[in-house]
């Protein structure tokens, strides 16, 4: 009889499977298990003991409806700071692929993306006195004569955008720019040579081509921003009340996981509303 | 070429472009008629591309100045010229449809949409794209993306159209095609075109005059035939398909008669009246052509002896024999032959070779 | 200078302005005299470097942050490449299923993964620790490991291993001599990103830690008992720190540039 031989091992046929396995038990898992709790009651002290609809109901009754606001005040929030970003970047991209010569490019983009190396608390903590009564905007402003007085800016809807806008104004500008700098030039030479004045070059040819960075930085805008806890709650303060906010009081004061997981749900189900709009726009078809 | 007294279509005075202290063109002249197909012919870096460049307007000329239709273009932006221009990679916008790319230079100077579609209809037939309007850019093939590229700049009637190498990314079988059709298109809209190839085969089989370019300056122009059988230069020579070059000293001269000594004999060459000035000792060189090379069995009756060669390296190319000849006292001269198939020649092998005086340029330069 | 390249000038400034805006407050107040990091700026003074250095707490957590940091991004960088690996080389039709969950975690708040571990790993009897810390950071981690390798891996570096098969190298062997060396830049790139990603988390630590927290979450408790001027020194050293380290990759990306 031969011997039986060893067959080498064959990485290739499971080398996914931890990497699948690890999201599965600690992503996929976890989900599931939230989705079944949000549809729960405790039955004593024991989690998932009898199905019930009363997260859900409580979600859009309960306190006034305190939480559909928050909801409510969640999407508005992340819907302007998508926009306002957007707004801010897309300038911003279009002069660093355009505007600024090839060699400086790549050192702007570091510089642009250097100061949110810091901490991201750290950060946040840092617009607050910004904000402050005694921070930069105030005294410029008093001295300009704009405010009579200073006033606290912070601790406002407009302070979480402005956290957020500077951050996502980062974000959309590398996007929008690795999208602007793909555009092969010869279109935008072509379409001069045709007739076209500078603004047409820009309207008919460079915006319409740019619509996949934009979308992909706006989907990802959108998904980080709404989800986001540390901004709304540094800078928003408590006056209103964002979504992750709601969520997290529901974990660390009242402990009601089954009401956390029925507003988790709720929110995950505005990020795949969300991802399907946009799905439309994030292929750009290969020429 | 322009008639006398008639003012050219295209006027290139003096045009020189220079990056800081690289000169990439030197002083280009070139005048171009009407309906006038006109290749720029030359090797990478030989200024062709920037000369297309400087007349589209999308290169400033550092020196010089560019008309067309009598009107002074130098300052114009492309936008604003008599020109279109179809580029190497074809630059087709690839979020519009064949119609509206095809279109897109009418929708600039505002036509309205029935117009446009319709006109694109009519080039896109042109072109043999009928149909195809509502195709999506990734759709189409390389050969059909090249000819809607050409449509796109023949709808808005220019009145030159330049090509930037536009045949380059097709294969062989197609270049073929694609170069029958570009001169008939050509011939049928009257419009004058300058193309730019690095491709001498190409450039014999569209133009009508090519303008032979290396390092910036121009080293012939003329029509495709004379220009192969009567090279002005060493580098149009053997640029433009092979050629045997001989080293010559001028043996004598009487007026346009030249005697010339070579290895392989002395030639009395009666065509040379550009080298006017020459003084007998001058070095220069002979230039024939290997199909101008006989076998006995072949040699014209006005041919003259170029004594025995031996056959050291044979390759069959179908329609002849190419062979490496060495010939000369010690078969010191290496010759490039193209032998009839029929004589089926053998490695080794020594030949009595011919040719005639008349076939052979004189070049100094 | 026309018009439109002067509008151009301005706006990149001012752009530049507002997103550095934060950063120069930071600094400039981690080395003023006053106790009160607002404005007026009162003297330059290194004191809250000196208390930054002396909270132990706070450099323990610091510590702590770090080991996360390196040993989920080890985790998450192995299994990215394993998996994209395994996907590149081996064409199944459940690849795109595959592919869809590995990804699907950048799609979700941190806060819900880390209230969905938070309940798993109660029911598990697994308590609250660094260690929990660090299996949501892989979490996190992994799917941007994972993209990064996978976008590398093609058709060429096929070939090459191919060719180590065929003069005899066995799967594990063609593995580590051939494909980690070529794949490193990818390795090392996503390493980085994921070790500055889990550094600074927040949400995910502060949910599943206890008793050994890590910097954010030690930074966050510190500031609810009021604005300390030490965090200011400690978010300049960390910005220090980070800044050497982009004037590193960029060094290590010029030099692997140069030397084709």
């Amino acid at each position: 009889m031969t011997a039986l031989s060893v067959r080498p091992l064959d990485l290739k046929r499971w080398a996914t499977w931890p990497a699948v396995l690890w999201t599965g038990l600690f992503f996929l898992l976890p989900l599931l298990i939230m989705l079944a709790v949000s549809f729960s009651a405790r039955v004593g002290d024991r989690m998932l003991g009898a199905f019930s609809l009363d997260n859900y109901a409580a979600f859009f009754s309960q306190g006034g409806g305190v939480y559909v606001a928050a909801l409510a005040n969640s999407v508005e929030v992340t819907l302007i700071t998508t926009l306002v970003s957007l707004a801010v970047a897309y300038p911003l991209a279009y002069i660093l692929a355009y505007g600024v010569p090839a060699r400086w490019q790549r050192l702007l983009l570091v510089i642009i993306v250097l100061p949110f190396w810091t901490s991201y608390v750290i950060r946040s903590y840092s617009w607050l006195l910004v904000l402050s009564e005694k921070g930069v905007i105030n005294q410029v402003m008093v001295a300009l004569g704009l405010f009579d007085q200073p006033i606290g800016l912070g601790n406002t809807r407009g302070a979480t955008v402005l956290g957020f806008v500077h951050f996502f104004t980062m974000l959309l500008t590398l996007t929008i720019y690795a999208n602007l700098v793909q555009i092969k030039e010869s279109y935008r030479k072509a379409a001069a040579d045709l007739g076209a004045s500078p603004l047409q070059v820009f309207l008919r040819i460079t915006l319409p081509l740019s619509v996949p960075g934009v979308a992909v930085g706006a989907f990802l805008t959108f998904v980080l921003a709404i989800g986001d806890y540390i901004t709304p709650q540094i800078l928003g303060g408590s006056r209103e009340l964002l979504l992750p906010q709601a969520i997290m009081l529901q974990i660390s004061r009242q402990a009601n996981f089954e009401m956390a997981s029925a507003m988790s749900m709720v929110l995950m189900l505005v990020v795949s509303a969300a991802f399907l709009l946009f799905a439309r726009h994030l292929r750009m078809e290969r020429v | 070429m322009a008639e006398a007294g008639k003012e050219p279509l295209v006027r290139l005075e003096g045009l020189c472009k220079s990056y800081d202290a690289q000169v990439a063109v030197e002083r280009f002249d070139l005048t171009i008629a009407k309906g006038e197909f006109v290749v720029l012919l030359g090797p990478s870096g030989s200024g062709k591309t920037t000369v297309l460049s400087m007349l589209g307007g999308f290169t400033e000329p550092s020196e010089g100045r560019v008309l067309i239709e009598g009107v002074d273009v130098t300052g114009l932006p492309p936008a604003k010229r008599p020109t279109a221009t179809v580029f190497q990679d074809y630059a087709l916008f690839p979020h519009m449809s064949v119609r509206a790319n095809v279109g897109f230079g009418l929708a600039m100077r505002k036509v309205g949409k029935s117009e446009r579609d319709a006109r694109a209809e009519e080039v896109l037939k042109l072109v043999g794209l009928e149909g195809f309007g509502s195709r999506r850019v990734h759709q189409l093939s390389g050969g059909q993306r090249q000819r809607v590229a050409l449509a796109r700049a023949i709808a808005v009637k220019p009145a030159v159209l330049l090509l930037d190498e536009p045949l380059g990314a097709l294969d062989l079988a197609l270049r073929r095609q694609m170069q029958e059709e570009l001169v008939h298109i050509q011939k049928r809209l009257g419009t004058s075109f300058v193309h730019v190839t690095h491709d001498q085969e190409e450039a014999m089989s569209v133009a009508d005059t090519i303008v032979v370019m290396n390092k910036g300056r121009v080293e012939d122009r003329g029509a495709p035939a004379r220009i192969y059988r009567r090279p002005a230069s060493l580098f149009t020579a053997t640029f433009m398909g092979e050629n045997n070059i001989l080293p010559a000293k001028l043996a004598a001269r009487s007026g346009d008669e030249l005697t010339l000594e070579t290895v392989l004999g002395r030639f009395l060459l009666g065509n040379s009246k550009d080298l006017a000035g020459l003084q007998a000792g001058a070095t220069l060189h002979i230039a024939l052509r290997p199909e101008q090379i006989f076998p006995a069995a072949t040699a014209p009756e006005d041919a003259v002896p170029l004594g025995q060669a031996a056959l050291a390296e044979l390759v069959f190319q179908g329609t002849h024999w190419r062979a490496h000849a060495k010939a000369g006292p010690g078969g010191k001269v290496p010759l490039l032959l193209r032998l009839p198939p029929e004589l089926a020649p053998a490695v080794g092998q020594s030949l009595d070779l011919y040719a005639r005086p008349q076939d052979m340029t004189a070049l100094t330069h | 200078m026309s018009a439109r390249r002067l509008f151009a000038i301005l706006y990149l400034l001012l752009a530049l302005g507002f997103i550095f805006l934060p950063v120069v407050m930071l600094v400039q107040y981690s080395f003023q005299d006053g106790l009160v990091p607002v404005p007026p700026f009162r003297g330059f003074s290194l004191r809250w470097y000196d208390a930054f250095l002396a909270n132990d707490r706070l450099i323990h957590a610091m510590g702590n942050s770090t080991l996360v940091a390196i040993a989920s991004s080890a985790v998450a960088t192995a299994l990215g490449f394993l998996a994209a690996y395994g996907m590149a080389r081996r064409k199944r039709r459940l690849n795109l299923w595959l592919q869809l969950l590995l990804m699907a975690p950048i799609a979700v708040s941190y806060l819900i993964i880390a209230m969905g571990l938070l309940i798993v790993f109660n029911w598990l009897g697994i308590s609250r620790s660094l260690l929990a810390v660090g299996i949501g950071h892989v979490v996190i981690n992994l799917p941007l490991c994972f993209a990064i390798v996978y976008s590398q891996l093609g058709e060429h570096q096929a070939n090459i291993e191919r060719a180590a098969h065929d003069l005899g190298a066995s799967d594990l062997k063609a593995l580590l001599l051939i494909t980690v060396p070529m794949l490193w830049p990818a390795l090392l790139a996503g390493f980085l990103i994921a070790a500055t990603l889990s550094w600074d988390e927040f949400v995910i630590a502060f949910l599943l830690s206890k008793f050994e927290v890590t910097m954010p979450v030690m930074i966050w408790s510190m500031l609810r008992s009021g604005l300390n001027p030490a965090l200011n020194a400690a978010g300049t050293i960390v910005f220090a720190i980070s800044i050497l380290f982009v004037i590193l990759i960029e060094l290590l990306q010029a030099r692997s540039r140069r030397h084709g």
